[in-house]
């Protein structure tokens, strides 16, 4: 019913509230967490002006993104399963495949990532786009 | 929050998707015995003013008495429905949905919100956020469990 949480991070400080709020859940539930982290492809992600320092370079992206995922299996009660998910792509659109693809119960995320300069009045573009594309409900964490 | 939500605002309007956010709440009562408000704000026209509502705007100012009467029975069968019922508060107000909803929720300290992605004025459903779900996850400070 409600056994297996979809959690993407992306080491925003909003990120991390996601994941303790998801800790809280897979314990009432009894639930599965799994981790997910995208590496946004600069190549595919529509890159504006002034967001290209955000885009790091592969040989770095992939140890920061491990550092992020570990950080955030750390902060899950040990008593939580959990699973890690590293993926590359657009990062929306790989959050939608994920949900879709692994009979996930629902996802819990944080409102907007690294990329939004107007915090608290945005809702971020990744989980606007998850909340119009998924169909399990979606846990927002300010 | 000792394994879960204690006190949780349920905004309702009938519609589908306020529908299965109300099972969700039935879920989580369940699990952690919240306490569960069901709210239902009944647009007036004034509700026009504030978000561009075009099929509104012909309505009258105030609802009609009878049409309360009718939320009011519905909102107390909603409650009776849940798992604890004497956990669930009933709330029905009047004006405008969006900022109505925040007002409640500054007023009485909840520390979760379960509402439907979009309620009844939304031709365009599966690829639109509705106005009212948009407009409270971008003012409140709380957790928002979104049901499409």
């Amino acid at each position: 019913m409600m056994k297996h949480i979809l959690l993407p991070i992306d080491g925003s400080e909003c990120a991390l509230r996601a994941v303790a709020a998801a800790n809280e859940m897979a314990l009432a539930f009894g639930a599965k967490v799994t981790l997910l982290y995208v590496i946004p492809d600069p190549r595919k992600e529509g890159v504006i002006q002034g967001q290209e320092a955000m885009i790091l370079s592969e040989s770095k992206a992939a140890p920061l993104a491990r550092q992020h995922l570990e950080k955030a299996q750390k902060a899950l009660d040990a008593s939580v399963q959990t699973a890690i998910s590293l993926q590359k792509g657009v990062v929306s659109r790989t959050i939608e495949k994920e949900a879709a693809s692994n009979d996930y119960d629902f996802i819990v995320m944080g409102t907007e990532g690294m990329g939004s300069a107007l915090k608290r009045l945005l809702l971020g573009s990744v989980t606007r786009h998850v909340l119009e594309h998924v169909k399990i409900p979606v846990l927002v964490i300010r | 929050m000792a394994g879960g939500y204690e006190k949780i605002l349920v905004p309702y309007d009938g519609s589908e998707a306020s529908e299965r956010a109300l099972a969700q709440a039935k879920v989580l009562q369940e699990i952690c015995a919240a306490q569960i408000t069901l709210l239902e704000v009944l647009p007036n026209g004034l509700e026009a003013r504030d978000q561009v509502n075009y099929h509104m705007l012909d309505r009258p100012r105030t609802v009609d008495p009878a049409s309360y009467r009718a939320a009011e029975a519905n909102l107390n069968q909603l409650k009776a429905s849940f798992p604890l019922p004497d956990r669930v508060q009933v709330l029905l107000a009047e004006g405008p949905v969006a900022s109505t909803i925040i007002e409640t929720i500054d007023r009485e300290g909840y520390d979760l919100v379960v509402m439907g992605s979009e309620g009844l004025g939304h031709a365009l459903k599966r690829f639109l956020l509705g106005s009212v779900t948009k407009y409270v996850l971008e003012h409140v400070d709380i957790p928002v469990m979104v049901l499409s």
